[in-house]
């Protein structure tokens, strides 16, 4: 078999295990369930209860959607004081926020699938490049 | 912001050794 068969069978089987790590296993839905409730805390904490947060779901995103009564202020803060848009922008895990009401089309992120396996793929290829320098590492043919 | 958990490191482990075997496998020298 040839050197690229080889890498590409390879490069399937990481696909697989990335789309099954995400998916049938269920990490990709505990992740964003636990960006959420970290979210939800961070709303409490505010004492904003009236704002709900929700992320993602088909498909699984890191896009925060805030939406609920928020004047301006709370919303957007004023100088140093952060307002609840950037308190969200904060949470670890949290790709992009904006408010249901915001007019325009929602920021582009990208599905967590795709970052997930993009993450996968550069392991991988790391990998490649570890196993590559084995194997064109020669043997000694004299003792000097 | 970036969250380290969103590195899940068992499948990254398991892409990186995967990496290393396939690397070995293709370009080794056949004897």
């Amino acid at each position: 078999m040839k050197a690229p068969a080889k890498l590409l069978i390879a490069l399937a089987a990481v696909l697989a295990a990335g789309a099954i790590v995400h998916g049938p296993l269920g990490r990709g839905a505990a992740f964003i369930a636990a960006t959420e409730a970290h979210a939800r805390a961070v709303i409490g904490a505010a004492e904003m209860g009236q704002v709900t947060v929700t992320f993602g779901r088909a498909p699984l995103t890191r896009l925060a959607t805030l939406s609920g009564d928020a004047d301006e202020f709370q919303r957007n803060g004023m100088g140093f004081f952060p307002g609840l848009t950037g308190r969200i922008a904060a949470v670890p895990g949290v790709g992009a926020v904006r408010w249901s009401d915001d007019p325009g089309p929602p920021p582009f992120v990208l599905p967590l699938i795709v970052e997930t396996e993009a993450l996968a793929l550069l392991a991988w290829a790391i990998g490649v490049g570890i196993g590559w320098l084995f194997a064109r590492r020669r043997k000694r043919e004299s003792y000097l | 912001m970036l969250n380290l958990a969103m590195f899940d490191a068992p499948l990254l482990a398991a892409a990186l050794l995967i990496g290393i075997a396939t690397g070995w496998w293709a370009f080794r020298k056949p004897r």
